[in-house]
Formats: C-alpha cells, sequence, structure tokens
C-alpha cells in the first residue's frame, strides 16, 4: 500500500503531467484515497495535490470528498501564510526603516515569487539573513515589536556565538530566524556572506521592495539545506521547491557557476544526491551535463535508495532522530561513542548559554548541566532506550542513516 | 447572529479591518487576524467580493451579478444571503 501511494504521489507530483495516467486515479479506494492524502500533507504538498488534481482531465476522477479534504488543506496554507506574510511586511518595513538591509530566504520568497501562489507552498517561519555586524541591532528592533528571544537563551550572544537568533511574538505567530550567516553543518563550509551580498538580487515580498539571494546562490541554499542540514528528511517538498525554482529561472541560472562553486566548497555529494532525486522523482529540469559533472565516483545504488528512503521517513517518528543520536548508536568503536556522549552531555559555556538563560561566565551555570541532562533523557530517552532493549527496526533505522551520513561528509575526490 | 436574522438585499456590507484578503490562484482568501477564522471563495464568490467593495451593498451586486451570470434573480439572491449570512456570523465581513 506504502510502495503504491508513493508513486501516485510521484504520478501527481511529476512535473511532467502526462505522467500521470488519470486511470491510476479511478481504481482509489477510499483507503487509497485517505493514505494519498496523509502522504501528501506529511510532505507538505498537499496543496500541489489539490491544485493538480482539481484540474481536468483528473477533475473527473477525484471523488467530491476527496476534493474537499484537499481544498481544505489548500486553504488552510493560505490562511496561515497570510498571516505569516501579515507578520512579514511590518518586520521588513521596521528594519528598512532604520536602515538595515535584509534578505528573505527560503518559503517566504518561494511561495510569492516562485510559486506564485501562497497556498501551495507551506510554511513554518520566516527566514531573514542580516549582516552579522548588525545583528544585535535587528534584534532590538524586533524586541520592540513585541517579540521574545527563543534562541540563544542569553541575549548577549548575538552574534558572536551560533548562526542565527529565533525569536516569536506570543498568540499563534510564527517564529522568527535572523541568520547572520548561512551554516550548512559543522564539517561544511558556510556560504560566503560576503559574496551572498554582494549577488543579492531586488525581489518584491509581502508588497515590499525587498531583497534576496541571487538566483545560483538561492537554488545553492535550497539544495544545501534538504541534503547537507537535514540529510534529505524534508519530504517531497524539498525536491518539489528544487524543481519549481529551477523552472522558474531556467534561463537565468548561471549552470557553471553553479557548479564550480559545489566543487570548490566540496558540496558536491550532497548538492548531486538532491538534484538527482528532483530530476528522477519530480521532473526537475536539471542539465544532464551538470548531473554528469557533479556525479561523485563512489555513488552506489545502495545510497541513492538510502536518501530516498529518509526522504520518504519524513515526519515519521525516526525522521526526528539528530545527527548525534545517530553517530552515538551507530555501530562503531566505544570510544567515539563515549566521545559523542561527553560532547552532548557537558558542551561548552557559550553552548549552555545558548541553552539556558545563563551568561556563560556564572558559576551558576554548572547547575544547569543537570538540567541539561534531564532534557536529554526527555528528548532522546524512549529512542535510546528503545535502540538498548535490541528494537531492530530502530536499530536498522540508525544503520542506514548512519550509512548515508557517512558517505555524505566523505570528503571529496574532485 | 442578530445580524444574520436581519439580513437582507439592502444590507450594506463591509470588510473589517481585521479581515485580509488574498488572491491563491483563482480563489480568494478571507483570514480575520483577530479570531483565525478564514474562508476561501471560488471564482463566483470572488466576483461578490470585488463588487461588494465597490458596491456596498447587497442589492447592487445582485443587480450586477444578474447581468454577468446567466441564473435567475431569485436562485442568485438566495445564494448571496446565504454566502454573506455565513460570512457574517465568521466575522469576515459586518454590517456597515
Amino acid at each position: 500500500m506504502e510502495k503504491q501511494t508513493r508513486a501516485t504521489l510521484l504520478d501527481c507530483l511529476h512535473r511532467d503531467e502526462s505522467r500521470l495516467d488519470p486511470a491510476a486515479l479511478s481504481v482509489l479506494t477510499d483507503e487509497g484515497w485517505t493514505a494519498l492524502i496523509e502522504m501528501a500533507t506529511r510532505h507538505g504538498v498537499a496543496p500541489l495535490l489539490y491544485q493538480r488534481l482539481k484540474a481536468p482531465p483528473l477533475a473527473g476522477c477525484v471523488p467530491d470528498d476527496v476534493r474537499e479534504r484537499l481544498r481544505g488543506l489548500y486553504l488552510n496554507t493560505a490562511a496561515r501564510n497570510v498571516r505569516l506574510y501579515e507578520e512579514l511586511r511590518p518586520l521588513l518595513l521596521a528594519l528598512h526603516e532604520v536602515g538595515i538591509p535584509v534578505l528573505v530566504l527560503k518559503g517566504a520568497y518561494l511561495a510569492e515569487q516562485v510559486y506564485c501562489n501562497i497556498a501551495l507552498r507551506p510554511m513554518s517561519d520566516i527566514d531573514l539573513l542580516v549582516p552579522a555586524s548588525r545583528a544585535r541591532e535587528v534584534w532590538r528592533v524586533v524586541k520592540d515589536l513585541g517579540y521574545r528571544l527563543i534562541y540563544p537563551a542569553t541575549e548577549t550572544l548575538i552574534p558572536s556565538f551560533g548562526k542565527d537568533f529565533v525569536c516569536q511574538k506570543p498568540n499563534g505567530f510564527a517564529p522568527v530566524e535572523v541568520h547572520w550567516t548561512i551554516k550548512i553543518t559543522d564539517e561544511k563550509d558556510c556560504m560566503d556572506g560576503e559574496e551572498l551580498w554582494q549577488n543579492a538580487q531586488a525581489a518584491c515580498i509581502a508588497e515590499l521592495d525587498t531583497a534576496t539571494l541571487s538566483v545560483e546562490d538561492f537554488l545553492l541554499h535550497l539544495c544545501l539545506h534538504a541534503s547537507y542540514q537535514h540529510e534529505f528528511d524534508f519530504g517531497l517538498r524539498a525536491l518539489y521547491d528544487i524543481a519549481v525554482f529551477i523552472e522558474r529561472f531556467e534561463s537565468e541560472i548561471d549552470w557553471s557557476a553553479l557548479r564550480a562553486r559545489v566543487l570548490h566548497h566540496h558540496w558536491r555529494r550532497g548538492v548531486y544526491l538532491i538534484l538527482y532525486l528532483a530530476s528522477f522523482r519530480i521532473g526537475a529540469a536539471i542539465p544532464v551535463e551538470v548531473l554528469t559533472a557533479l556525479e561523485p565516483a563512489d555513488l552506489s545504488v545502495g545510497v541513492i535508495e538510502q536518501a530516498e528512503r529518509r526522504l520518504f521517513d519524513a515526519g515519521t517518528e525516526t525522521a526526528g532522530m539528530t545527527a548525534n543520536v545517530i553517530s552515538f548508536f551507530r555501530p562503531g568503536r566505544l570510544g567515539d561513542r563515549a566521545r559523542v556522549l561527553w560532547r552532548r552531555l557537558f558542551p561548552s559555556r557559550k553552548e549552555m548559554a545558548y541553552m539556558y538563560p545563563i551568561p556563560p561566565g556564572s558559576w551558576v551555570l554548572y547547575s544547569y548541566y543537570l538540567v541539561r541532562m534531564k532534557d536529554l533523557m526527555r528528548r532522546h530517552g524512549t529512542a535510546a532506550w528503545d535502540l538498548l532493549r535490541g528494537d531492530r527496526e530502530l536499530a536498522e533505522t540508525v544503520r542506514r542513516r548512519a550509512e548515508l551520513r557517512e558517505w555524505l561528509f566523505k570528503p571529496d575526490a574532485q | 447572529m442578530e445580524n444574520r436574522l436581519m439580513l437582507t438585499r439592502d444590507a450594506r456590507l463591509q470588510i473589517p479591518e481585521q479581515v485580509v484578503t488574498r488572491q491563491v490562484g483563482d480563489e480568494i482568501v478571507l483570514l480575520n487576524l483577530e479570531s483565525g477564522t478564514y474562508f476561501g471563495l471560488d471564482p463566483v464568490g470572488s466576483r461578490f467580493l470585488e463588487l461588494l467593495e465597490a458596491e456596498g451593498t447587497l442589492a447592487a451586486v445582485l443587480a450586477k451579478m444578474l447581468e454577468e451570470f446567466d441564473v435567475t434573480e431569485a436562485q442568485l439572491e438566495a445564494d448571496l444571503l446565504r454566502l454573506a449570512d455565513e460570512m457574517l456570523a465568521s466575522g469576515l465581513l459586518v454590517t456597515a
């Protein structure tokens, strides 16, 4: 059932609309439709499914109640995003007013300017990039607008530690992530801040003249975010973002510049794998020569399968296991595991001050190591217990994820 | 609720300040920012809202829409009253 649902969903979302045979929909049972809607929701693509299925010739194959359920999800996304843009506008206005340059990242740009219909692209937060030198000032501006700091817990760490601050207004407002660097992971290069600002392009977002990343930087950010940062757990929405983005800017993308940067920064494995999946599963128009040039020599069918499996695990319980849990429980030497455990239990003072509201110099911070242990137990205790008592399915998931991780972060052979 | 019972074609209606509207595809979404209530209007409903914003009264909207759509006056009036009634109840329209 799962496999069939997956195939139907992929056909429904494929950029080549002729791939979906209406007869495949006609045979779906109530149970089949429910599974399809649930999978689409889990992958953040239910509004896209609605858009595809309401148009002829597929509309006639969709039962009324199914169409209504999908329309409900579409309108829900629209309403949430309307609210999010209503939040974004005063935020951008306030920053513009004090002359702080800002680049709008990810969803807020994609939904309006790439999907061209804000109901099609679910969003959970607002991502902005500001110069590191102005980050503290940005916090003061948003604080005056009524935002509360979530991370770091200690205000004085902005921007000396971490890559962003996260804040939120009470009463159902979306979290706002203010970045001053686009950090991929500890193991990989950041996207170059200077270069991002130099290449930035003008954009109209939330009815305001503002800016976003250049076409190549934006596409790279999508690829790096989905591959290295989230290790493919972002579901089909990540592939779809890439496919729609390429379709929208097909004539503008400088593929050779993009390829050169990928190779220079050793981002080859992640970028190749996500582009490969976007191309072969969703039909993203990626030039064959780009894929050929980026293909790592040790790519195997197994790696592609692991990434795909992870992609389809999105939204499930095991998808939430962090890279640290994977590093700890993966088969390996005891010493490596002990190092991971030690690092997680006893982070540096700055890391602690990032998580808990205590200045890094305070002695009280030591008492928070107990709180840290409690928090780790609460977060990972169940998975850890299941693994320790020999849950085979979970152990297999950890093994697979560790394998994918190892391949992904292996140094590139250029 | 009182609004719903008194609604007639002479009613003057408007979108309250706390409601935002946005075109999404071929529909319009209205969202009440205070209550979180939202409503989607298909192309015909969107036309109703557009005319209501321009004309103000249901009677004027009814007259315009009768020119544009192939429908009897009684049917259209019943449909518009039902739609307006529902939107009033959701706080997405108010009487002016």
